[in-house]
């Protein structure tokens, strides 16, 4: 059990499993401490409790995934008890749509929507479903997660989270490392995170050994894998930029290196590997992997618990107080670091108790925040001054002490460094002085043997000598006793001689053995010599790696204060963004303020001038299109009066000549008698004759009156040319006064809208800063699920479906008056029934996952908006159909003959809410502009409006 | 305390975009101008797209890009000249070689790979895989790099296929292939019974439901959302442009719109020309292992009709220098002939061809040996080519994506593109 201290007054935290800080305020319940650690934050109560239609949206879609039916919603609007809160929480958590929802929940958080693979996607569903239906503790699933083999046909579906990472090493340690510790280490595969400094290649490899044994046994491709593990397979690594260099064991973030035990080779499997079957999975007797389980199942690491209550905390509150939830470090800290320890501290005390744990959550007044901003934002400036300078001095201060804590590393890692160059020559050392000893060892063993055999070699020639010298001694005295045996005397003395021989030889042999034992002792006076060298080098090596590992240990210390440290740092920044903005607002409030009063009047002083100045531009404008005619008009009339005087000046002179040619051909004509040559011409001549003299005439009678109305034309036009340089010259003088004016006024305006920009930037970076410290709800979208309930809800798809279930039970199989009495077999009645509608509608749901959910095996929880999306809304059959028959919401509207009624059910229905009176108007004048058929269309196009709105959409 | 390297590499890029969280800002910030909404008027010419056509299997070198005729190697086909003198193409691409002076080679390809999945994803993705990181194919990550604002049509499309591919990894969905097969796609039309008018009156409503809620909050995800639905508006206005058939028949004749892989260079070439950036074509089955010899000559006689109608036809609309051509396969094919008269997964020595773009007209890079066994000058590999893809159409190939504030490297950082190709 691992108790960290408390390092000043900066660190928030006391580590330790049922040790915590909190402990002494356990009576208070969670949900409480929630609230004060969040209204305690200097942000302080930012938006008011949400509306209780809201509430009860919110609540419905994270406890139910879909959101209220209107009966519900009515209910829920109608009753006045003060703790309908609190006992909507209750209802709704033992619900069998609860477990459907956090089902779906935790399948999509772990899964990431990766199809089928080894492990069927049923087979892990129905895993999670009767899991959170037991409520099992998340130590005990997790642990079920990771250590299930896929052995047991009818419990495989725990396997899939490793099957679907392929079994992979890496993969492995990644998914693991994210999903069960909140810690994306993939960066730290090829070494130390570059970008977080908490992230070391260490922490990587401590999972990765815990893993890396695990492999994919699958001997037959047409069966189901399972998994399996080799018994060996140690873990080192090596930084690709700095080359540095470790091993590991395996180990949990933050803790130290597992003890393991010593497994003696040839003895390392429970079931052997056998070449001859090879449908045979192989056990080792000690598993790693079994390790990572065992000690989930214990629950005691923080960083696991941490994760939990992180995920736990953004599946309520729509965002994690670390965000993204796989990122913790203390670059990335908490949007409230105390708390996220307290809850932490909560959720282990809890035993890893799911429902329980969110129960509290939901209660809080953080989960009911509303979503809308507080009216008096100005007053909060003014307010927040004085709370950004402390917030800056402690900012100053918190990095100062990170700063010191950075130089007390770098000594130490100096002292360590330092350390690894001293230890570099010993470890030279000893490597020689360990060779000397095998030198020695080795020049020792040929004399030692020799020496062995030769003594050896005695031993066994000194058995035979000393019996035979013995009884050739007895023999030759036998001899002497009975000299007539010559036979005898023969004997004895070959066996003297024989005698002699060996004694000789023994001799010998003994010199030989004397020399050798010469040989020896030297040489084992030499290993002698290397081992004490060797003894003393490695005390030396000792003691030269004690320091490293001291160093070492107090660098893993300080790395974690200054883990600590930093948080403080980024959340202190953090605070000071947001309080910036918050003081910044005033002015920019001010200036868009006045800068709007400025364009009033700048608006007010230009509008006579403009109104004298419109009117003059009217006055010429009239008087340029009067001077435009009457030119044209004088044009006109001169170049008719210049053509009749054109004619008068020519035509007698033509006329003349014309009527002696006429009278001369006349003549002729008289003297050539019938020529009919001379009499065509003589005609067309006098005709020509008289008509000119006609036009003539003609031109006469008009030039008086054509000369009075050129010169009245020229009258008019010089007349109104006069009109409107006059106008042209009181325009001008209007215009002086007038366009300064307008230049002030549109300088104003082109001010007011900067000004009004700055101030909504601002008020945009408050409310994202809020509502990501909790401060205002946030606005997140449902998820496809969510979204795909909501609208089979909204649209009355689940009513009618219901409505149809009811009747089919209740002919097949009626409940029997007794039964009806009987509380527990109305209660079964109850959860067949939703479980039969839920089954005859899920299919629906697949279509918003494939359009509203990101690819398989990518994050899930960032939005995203495509063209499919709408067009699957605006033009798709299943909506469509859902509007005109499958769902009841229609035909329900169309039976009200009452707006107000009508518009109230479909806002209900829609949005969880009533309308506003003008949203009633608004419907009422939308049906009434459509003709009478038409108006079961009209309802469905206003319920269309209402499920494609963003209110609709999105979670507030 | 902070490290003071950096490598670079995609799993660094994962971890940056996964630091900051921003991917979600990121993509709202695409569509983060939503005051006015244009309408869609015709898209600029200088657009730059690209035109990808996948031999999916791998299409022999030899009888298309690289031919060695008369060596051990060679196989039964002949070498015929083209529009660009000294360049030789074998002779099942005939209509091809005329075009010749609108395209490119690249002959020195070795990828050290002959499995289909890891061929596939190297040329599409320009990098190694690596476990645990996902990375956006060349589609995607031009969708993106390319994007036109306020374009009511796919950016990145795919012929065939339906629905929308998981191909994007970072850069979210809206940068991923949606299948087209000649069709206007799913929901694009009005459904019977509801009216223009009755549409317009809806959509309204719709509106003033939305202004209303915005008063109270309005995210970058609340206006993304909203305005997607005048996306969709404008896209059914443009739904003849999915429609292939709406081509005269003179058109459809010219692509051989007989067979599919024809039909598919049209809509792709139909599509393009509507302004979307990126079509994926591909063209299957390549992967001879037996054969090789008799299926090159039907697949590449019906790759030769439609290709080079394409490329004429970009270049009689004036696309063609907008236009980027590349065709790719997972790997080429071994110049030794197997005892079935087919060739074999080879990634050692083996061509594709580029064209239009700002790829240089009538070039070729890299060199084989003489019987095609091993590439003997300006070997280059997938992250090259990745690279000299970008490089086409006027990318600065070692620019990065901005996501959510985050710089992230669109291709390979320790590549470049092969530059003499680029003009």
């Amino acid at each position: 059990m691992m108790v960290r201290r408390c390092y000043g007054l900066l660190c928030l935290f006391v580590i330790g499993w049922g040790l915590s800080a909190f402990s002494a305020s356990a009576a208070e319940p969670l949900h409480e401490q929630v609230d004060r650690l969040i209204v305690g934050s200097d942000i302080g109560l930012v938006a008011e409790s949400t509306t209780d239609g809201e509430f009860l949206r919110r609540l419905t879609l994270t406890l139910l995934g879909r959101i209220p039916s209107s009966t519900e919603a009515r209910a829920f609007l109608d009753d006045k008890s003060p703790d309908k809160r609190v006992k909507a929480v209750d209802r709704l958590l033992v619900t069998p749509a609860y477990v459907r929802q956090m089902t779906s929940a935790f399948d999509v958080m772990l899964s990431e929507r990766r199809g089928d693979g080894e492990v069927k996607t049923a087979e892990w569903r129905a895993y999670l479903q009767k899991s959170i239906e037991e409520n099992k503790p998340w130590n005990v699933m997790a642990a079920e997660i990771l250590g299930n083999d896929a052995v047991d046909a009818k419990n495989r579906g725990p396997a899939k989270f490793l099957m679907d990472r392929g079994v992979e090493a890496n993969l492995m340690t990644r998914e693991v490392s994210r999903m069960f510790f909140g810690m994306d280490l993939q960066c730290a595969q090829c070494h130390n995170h570059p970008l977080i400094d908490d992230y070391l290649q260490s922490d990587y490899y401590g999972i990765y050994a815990f893993l890396n044994r695990t492999y994919l046994f699958k001997p037959d491709k047409k069966k189901p894998g399972v998994l399996a593990e080799n018994p060996t397979g140690d873990v080192s690594f090596k930084s690709v930029f700095t080359g540095d260099a470790g091993n590991t064991r395996p180990r949990l973030p933050d803790e130290a290196q597992i003890d393991e035990p010593q497994i003696k080779k040839g003895e390392e499997y429970k079931v052997k590997p056998d070449k001859k079957k090879k449908n045979l999975r192989p056990i080792p007797k000690y598993s790693r992997r079994a390790q990572l389980v065992r000690l989930l199942r214990e629950g005691k690491n923080r960083a696991f618990a941490r994760n939990m209550a992180n995920r736990l905390w953004a599946l309520v509150m729509g965002r994690g107080l670390v965000e993204p939830v796989d990122l913790h470090h203390s670059d990335n800290p908490p949007s409230h670091p105390e708390l996220l320890e307290a809850l932490t501290d909560r959720l282990m005390v809890m035993k890893y108790d799911i429902r329980g744990f969110v129960r509290e959550l939901v209660l809080s007044r953080t989960f009911a925040r509303g979503v809308d901003l507080p009216a008096d934002l100005v007053a909060r400036s003014a307010r927040a001054a004085a709370t950004l300078k402390s917030v800056k001095q402690q900012l100053t201060k918190v990095t100062a002490v990170v700063k010191a804590t950075d130089e007390q590393i770098a000594v130490v890692e100096a002292a360590r460094s330092k350390g690894d160059e001293a230890a570099k020559p010993i470890a030279e050392m000893l490597k020689k002085a360990e060779a000397a000893v095998a030198a020695a060892k080795k020049a020792a063993g040929p004399p030692a043997k020799a020496l062995a055999d030769a003594s050896g070699k005695l031993a066994a020639k000194q058995k035979v000598s000393v019996p035979l010298v013995t009884s050739a001694a007895k023999a030759v005295e036998a001899a002497k006793l009975l000299p007539a045996d010559k036979e005898l005397a023969a004997l004895a003395a070959r066996l003297d001689g024989r005698a002699k021989k060996i004694a000789g030889e023994v001799t010998a042999m003994s010199k030989d053995v004397a020399s050798k034992q010469a040989a020896a002792s030297a040489t084992g006076q030499a290993l002698k010599t290397a081992e004490a060298a060797a003894v003393k080098v490695r005390g030396q090596h000792e003691a030269a790696r004690k320091v490293i590992v001291t160093a070492t240990t107090r660098l893993g210390e300080l790395r974690q204060t200054r883990r600590q440290q930093q948080t403080q740092v980024r959340a202190t920044q953090r605070r000071q963004e947001t309080l910036t903005a918050l003081v910044g607002l005033a002015t920019r409030q001010q200036a868009a303020d006045s800068s709007r009063a400025e364009l009033v009047k700048a608006q007010a002083t230009l509008a006579p001038v403009q109104a004298e100045y419109d009117k003059a531009t009217g006055r010429l404008s009239t008087q340029k299109t009067e001077l435009a005619e009457a030119q044209a008009n004088q044009q006109k009339a001169t170049k008719a009066l210049v053509s009749t005087q054109v004619k008068l000046k020519t035509l007698p002179g033509v006329t003349k000549s014309l009527a002696t040619a006429a009278a001369r051909a006349a003549a002729a004509l008289a003297e050539l008698g019938e020529d009919k040559e001379l009499a065509g011409i003589t005609k067309t001549l006098q005709s020509r004759s008289s008509s000119l003299d006609k036009e003539l005439a003609a031109a006469r009678k008009e030039l008086p009156g054509q000369q009075s109305a050129a010169s009245a034309a020229t009258d008019r036009a010089a007349k109104a040319k006069q009109a409107v340089e006059q106008s042209t010259q009181t325009l001008g003088s209007i215009s002086k006064r007038r366009d300064p004016l307008a230049t002030a006024t549109s300088t104003a305006q082109t001010k007011a809208d900067a000004t009004a920009g700055a101030l909504n930037e601002t008020v945009e970076t408050l409310s994202k800063a809020w509502s990501e410290q909790f401060a205002i709800a946030a606005i997140g979208p449902l998820s496809p699920e969510q979204l795909g309930w909501s609208v089979l809800e909204a649209t009355g798809m689940i009513n009618r479906t219901r409505g149809a279930v009811v009747a089919e039970l209740d002919k097949k199989s009626p409940l029997k008056p007794e039964e009806l009495k009987d509380a527990a077999k109305q209660a079964a009645r109850q959860k067949q029934i939703e479980q039969t509608v839920h089954d005859k509608l899920k299919g629906n749901i697949s279509n918003f996952v494939s359009l509203f959910g990101a690819g398989a095996g990518q994050p899930q929880s960032d939005f995203f908006a495509t063209v499919d999306q709408a067009l699957f809304f605006a033009n798709g059959g299943e909506i469509k159909g859902m509007l005109a028959s499958g769902g009841d919401l229609t035909a329900r509207l169309a039976k009200m003959s009452d707006d107000k009624k009508l518009v109230e059910e479909l806002y209900l229905s829609v949005l969880t809410r009533k309308p506003t009176n003008e949203e009633v108007t608004e419907v009422a004048e939308y049906l009434k502009q459509r003709k009478k058929e038409k108006r079961n269309e009209a309802i469905q196009e206003v319920t269309w409006a209402l499920l494609t709105s963003a209110e609709f959409r999105f979670n507030h | 305390m902070k490290c003071t390297y950096a490598c670079g590499s995609n799993e660094h890029v994962m971890a940056r975009r996964q630091f900051l969280g921003g991917m979600a800002g990121g993509m709202v910030g695409g569509l983060g101008v939503m005051a006015g909404v244009p309408a869609a008027k015709k898209l600029d010419k200088t657009q730059q797209r690209v035109i990808c056509i996948y031999m999916s299997g791998g299409l022999s070198q030899l009888e298309s890009w690289d031919p060695k005729p008369k060596t051990d190697t060679g196989g039964p086909f002949r070498a015929i000249p083209t529009s660009v003198p000294g360049i030789h193409l074998s002779e099942l691409l005939p209509l091809t070689a005329k075009h010749m002076d609108k395209l490119a080679l690249v002959r020195g390809i070795n990828t050290r790979n002959g499995d289909h999945g890891k061929g596939n994803y190297h040329m599409q993705h320009g990098r190694n895989k690596t476990p645990g990181v996902s990375l956006p194919t060349l589609g995607a990550v031009c969708a993106k790099a390319l994007e036109v604002p306020n374009n009511p049509l796919p950016g990145h499309i795919r012929i065939p296929g339906g629905g929308r591919g998981n191909d994007a990894a970072y850069l979210g969905p809206r940068y991923a292939s949606i299948g087209a097969g000649g069709k206007p796609p799913k929901n694009s039309d009005r459904p019977k019974g509801l009216t223009e008018a009755a549409d317009e009156l809806r959509n309204k409503f719709r509106r003033r439901v939305n202004d209303r809620f915005a008063l109270r909050r309005r995210t970058a995800e609340t206006d993304a959302y909203t305005y997607n639905y005048e996306r969709a508006l404008q896209l059914m206005e443009r739904r003849d442009v999915f429609d292939v058939s709406k081509e005269p028949a003179k058109v459809q004749n010219m692509y051989d719109s007989g067979s599919s892989f024809g039909r598919h260079c049209l809509t792709a070439r139909r599509m393009l020309e509507a302004g979307v950036t990126f079509a994926y074509v591909s063209h299957s089955n390549y992967d001879t292992h037996n054969e090789n010899f008799n299926f090159h000559l039907e697949q590449v006689g019906e790759f030769d009709k439609g290709f080079s109608a394409l490329v004429g036809d970009l270049d009689d609309r004036g696309m063609l220098d907008s236009t980027l051509i590349v065709v790719m396969s997972e790997f080429g094919r071994t110049p030794k002939i197997n005892k079935y008269y087919g060739r074999d997964h080879w990634g050692n020595a083996w061509s594709i061809c580029l064209g239009g773009g700002k790829i240089a007209r009538g070039a070729v890079v890299g060199k084989t040996n003489a019987n095609g066994t091993k590439v003997t000058d300006r070997e280059v590999s997938f992250p090259h080519l990745f690279h000299t893809y970008l490089a086409g159409v006027g990318l600065d190939s070692s620019e990065t994506f901005d996501v959510g504030g985050r710089p992230i490297p669109m291709a390979d950082p320790a590549f470049g593109p092969i530059d003499e190709l680029i003009t």
